[in-house]
């Protein structure tokens, strides 16, 4: 009798603590996973509200979470200290030919090493390969001089100045190809089928026929995070335009954002740096709302190897 | 005799690649091969170019204002940055703070990656918000935090209201703006769990339904089977974190802006110095030297985690 019972019984008091343990387990992830939520995404929140709050509202404590009383004036005071719109159409148009530059450039020799045979072809990519080993910061001063002579060249030639004090140094590498993107794509060109192409060529296609309607149109994930990633490193880039550009009205939003660094500037203006910040970031946080499954998707590639 | 060897295999090499050359499809794709990396190449040339410049320059004493070309003064720019108590070594000591908060970083993501790793619903979502501090650029993330963390700002307001009467000056004192940054560094720690997740992930399924049937706990699969399998990640993220930290730059050029009456030397990191040199003194020559300097530091760094690497991490899996 008592044996039966503890038969019984066992089982029935194992799905219960187990019931108890898997609940208090999904209490506890749900617990922390919502917390970190708040913790990461609140910066954002109180970057967006704030900059619809007065003054007076925005060193109250504890902060509001909406504002109560709306505001434009934050916008109105950034406008005043920096050209903030002309700034976000420059920084547009550099992501623009960036994202241009760095899909056709990087494409077209990661196909050409994935599957074209020809002399060298090694030898370049492993080249290639060797700069992401060196920092930037030792061609800084040359790069200087670089874009500077090739800036007084063209202006005497052609009477456009592509060098310092243009868009053209922080476009124009691009086009020259960077090495971690062409790793990332080499990899993935190598995932698509021979067979397509030697398809392709029997029907007399050409190897750049081949690259245009076999190899992009299935490359579209790659491409995104290729791109994307250009946008991005573009819009966010401080250093290039801080040496390249100097007029206020030809500079990026993002050096435009330093102008309410100094002190005095972002304690009266503290309310338009907010604004400013708002107008910086809306642009990189609406792209990432809609592309964020093929930008992850990419750092998990380029990150795995 | 063996010169002529040689020879013989250059000219049969030669001769096999025009033979192949002359076959027209295999010339058309050499031809668009070639085309097709040229850029690339271009690149690489200038790139080679720069980097030698650099080093020549760190060997003179040439000034953005010299109409004279850069003049040799041997290695007179490295005996003035790497003198004790130089602006570039001091730069370089505040550096290593961000570098030895590198594992910290990977602690923060790794575990953040155990939390979204959990069969739950709404993990997409989690991955999405995980990864947002990376997507804005400094500049924006500073306005943020500078106000959070300011004398009147909320997190003060959170002390004063817990009790803390006289929080801390975080605008003024430079030990507090580092705390402050580290914070911000802690905060943006997060979405390194995209890579340490999909290391998570990759580890089959098998090992955990073995370490089930012999009767292991929660923290001995941790330690015995989760961990040892994610070291070829966490040492991947740690060679690349260094390298990265060496080189911070853009949180610090907003933290304490150059220039300005935000300006702060005492948080000013390496790169900034090299930046300072560079373009503010009109010492190009010294703020090449630096780069180098710098660039042999990560170098050491590199090779230091690379030795080590065979001690503790596990390949086992690939």
């Amino acid at each position: 009798m008592a044996a039966t019972a503890s038969t019984q019984t066992r089982p029935y008091a194992r799905s219960i603590l187990g019931r108890n343990r898997e609940i208090f387990k999904l209490v506890v992830v749900y617990g922390l996973m919502i917390l970190l939520t708040i913790i990461l995404a609140y910066p954002f929140y109180y970057l967006a509200t704030a900059s619809f709050k007065t003054t007076e509202e925005l060193f109250r404590y504890p902060p509001t979470l909406i504002p109560e009383k709306w505001t434009l004036d934050n916008f109105r005071g950034a406008f005043e200290v920096v050209p903030l719109l002309r700034m976000a159409l420059n920084t547009f148009v550099i992501c623009l030919i960036a994202v241009t530059g760095s899909i056709l450039s990087n494409s077209l020799a990661a196909f050409a090493i994935a599957r074209l045979r020809f002399p060298l072809r090694t030898i370049i990519f492993g080249a290639m390969l060797t700069t992401l080993m060196i920092p930037g910061w030792i061609s800084l001063v040359p790069a200087y001089m670089f874009w500077r002579d090739i800036g007084r060249f063209t202006t005497n030639l052609i009477g456009i100045n592509i060098g310092v004090n243009s868009i053209g140094p922080l476009v124009i590498p691009s086009f020259w190809t960077s090495a971690f993107a062409v790793f990332l794509m080499r990899q993935y060109f190598l995932t698509i089928p021979k067979e397509l192409e030697e398809a392709a060529r029997i029907d007399g296609a050409s190897f750049f026929r081949i690259y245009r309607s076999v190899f992009l149109p299935l490359s579209f994930p790659v491409l995104a995070v290729i791109g994307i990633g250009a946008f991005m490193a573009s819009w966010n880039d401080v250093l290039g335009p801080l040496i390249y550009l100097s007029k206020p009205e030809s500079q990026t939003i993002m050096v435009g954002l330093s102008y309410f660094n100094s002190q005095h500037m972002s304690v009266i203006y503290r309310g338009s740096r907010f604004a400013a910040a708002f107008v910086a970031a809306i642009p990189v946080l609406t792209l990432y709302f809609f592309a964020n499954k093929y930008l992850i998707r990419g750092i998990v590639l380029g990150g795995l190897k | 005799m063996a010169a002529s060897t040689a020879m013989k295999g250059a000219t049969s090499r030669s001769s096999r690649l025009l033979r192949w050359l002359r076959s027209p499809n295999q010339r058309e794709e050499a031809l668009t091969g070639w085309l097709f990396v040229l850029p690339a190449v271009i690149g690489f040339i200038i790139f080679v170019y720069l980097n030698f410049r650099g080093v020549e320059l760190s060997f003179t004493n040439w000034s953005w204002i010299s109409r004279k070309p850069p003049e040799p003064v041997g290695w007179a720019n490295y005996q003035a940055i790497l003198q004790p108590g130089s602006d570039f070594l001091k730069g370089l000591g505040r550096t290593l703070i961000y570098v030895l908060f590198v594992p910290v970083s990977i602690t923060i993501s790794f575990s953040i990656a155990l939390l979204a790793n959990q069969a739950v619903k709404g993990q997409t979502l989690f991955r999405v918000v995980c990864y947002l501090p990376a997507v804005t650029g400094a500049g924006v993330l500073v306005a943020v935090w500078t106000f959070l963390f300011s004398v009147d700002g909320p997190a003060n307001g959170f002390l004063r209201s817990i009790g803390i009467a006289n929080p801390p000056r975080w605008n003024t004192l430079t030990e507090w703006k580092q705390v402050a940054i580290m914070l911000l560094l802690a905060w943006g720690a997060a979405p390194g769990m995209i890579i340490a997740l999909a290391g998570l992930q990759a580890i089959p399924k098998d090992y955990y339904d073995a370490a089930k049937v012999d009767g292991a706990n929660a923290w001995q699969t941790l330690t015995r089977i989760t961990l040892p399998l994610m070291t070829p990640t966490l040492f991947f993220q740690l060679v690349l974190g260094v390298i990265g930290a060496w080189q911070t730059f853009d949180i610090i050029y907003f933290w304490a802006t150059p220039g300005t009456q935000n300006a702060d030397v005492n948080l000013w990191t390496a790169s900034v110095q090299i930046y300072q040199y560079a373009f503010a003194y009109n010492k190009p020559g010294m703020g090449a030297a630096s780069a180098i300097v710098l660039g042999l530091v990560i170098l050491v760094f590199t090779i230091i985690n690379l030795a080590t690497q065979r001690r503790w991490v596990n390949y086992d899996l690939s």
